[in-house]
């Protein structure tokens, strides 16, 4: 069993209380273990610690990274325009006078000659049966 | 400003507040970190979004426990550098550079990294451990003032995937080699896990070791 195994087996818990008490023996007399020892131990330190941070920094990142406050304001922004938008083209649903070209528009101004049409051949009639009457007097 | 009512802390209540582990101030070093960031880095870091991500990431790691081990701290209201000067610029300017050293590490893409084969540590005469240049490896870190610590930090930051993952599951998690090599199915046997596991904390401490030498000279 080399170094790091017995380092391994002793940070693990793995040793029995024997094998325990010969590690910390040896520790404070073989100076190359007690180097590899602290080492490791200082690895697994780093290792814990930045897994602490970058969970930290993710969860706070998860909202930062995707809406940083000035995206937030563009899309509010946005959403409101929008919601304007529909709410005005709803209270004022297919205006002739804001929807020009309209099949409306174009409904109401045949509407309007064939109208314009039946009045003059009213009239027509009207006055054509007048000078018959006046005729037949 | 986005948010008139949002309370702005100073550069020294944010440095003592993280010193102090508030979460709160830790919440708010990274909402300054990140603004600043976030609208800067575009210009600086030719990188897509989601390495500039990794890159903020990592520095504000890096910033953090700069804080906590007194890289930087507060006394008198006052910000100071590690070489107990007054701070001239702003913790965001600080932490930029942190940010261009890991742009810099990110554009390399080779890190202080020794290679698996490179590595030649081995018994000689003396009986003691030697690293690839011949000399012995120091016990650096068992000096408590010496900031080893930090290249340990960094190079456990630069490790391969599947080295952190291996280190992380075997030394923090506690897992046993089976059970580690149930979650990662790459592995065949035991044994070339453990092999793994090995090399992946020789390389780990070779590159402190090299980083650290670098860094005194």
């Amino acid at each position: 069993m080399n170094n790091q195994d017995l380092i391994d087996k002793y940070l693990q818990g793995k040793m029995s209380p024997r094998e325990v008490e010969k590690f910390k023996h040896d520790l404070h007399h073989d100076r190359e273990l007690y180097e590899q020892y602290k080492f490791t131990r200082s690895v697994r330190h780093e290792i814990r610690d930045r897994n602490e941070k970058l969970r930290s920094v993710k969860s706070w990142g998860r909202k930062s990274f995707n809406s940083s406050p000035l995206r937030v304001v563009y899309w509010a922004a946005a959403c409101m325009v929008l919601v304007i938008g529909i709410g005005v083209s709803l209270l004022h649903p297919y205006s002739s006078s804001t929807l020009p070209h309209s099949d409306f528009q174009i409904m109401s101004d045949k509407n309007k000659s064939e109208t314009l049409q039946l009045r003059d051949s009213t009239i027509h009639q009207i006055s054509s049966k007048d000078s018959l009457l006046h005729k037949l007097n | 400003m986005i948010f008139p009512l949002r309370h702005k802390f100073s550069d020294a209540e944010l440095v003592e507040g993280v010193f102090c582990k508030k979460s709160t101030m830790q919440k708010a070093l990274f909402d300054h970190c990140w603004q600043y960031f976030d609208a800067h880095a575009e210009n600086v870091f030719f990188a897509s979004a989601t390495d500039r991500d990794d890159i903020f990431q990592n520095t504000f790691i890096t910033l953090w426990q700069n804080i906590e081990h007194r890289k930087i701290y507060v006394e008198n209201g006052v910000v100071f550098s590690q070489d107990g000067l007054p701070f001239r610029g702003t913790v965001t300017s600080y932490f930029m550079g942190i940010a261009r050293l890991k742009y810099m590490e990110f554009v390399r893409s080779t890190v202080n990294w020794v290679a698996l084969d490179e590595v030649h540590v081995y018994s000689s005469t003396d009986g003691m451990k030697h690293s690839v240049d011949g000399e012995p490896i120091t016990n650096e870190w068992l000096d408590t003032e010496n900031p080893m610590w930090e290249v340990v930090a960094e190079c456990v930051a630069e490790l391969p995937e599947r080295c952190y993952q291996i280190l992380d599951l075997f030394y923090v998690q506690g897992k046993s080699l089976d059970l580690i090599m149930d979650k990662l199915t790459t592995f065949t046997s035991k044994d070339a896990l453990k092999t793994a596991k090995n090399k992946c904390l020789t390389r780990l401490r070779q590159s402190a070791i090299e980083l650290y030498k670098t860094r005194k000279i």
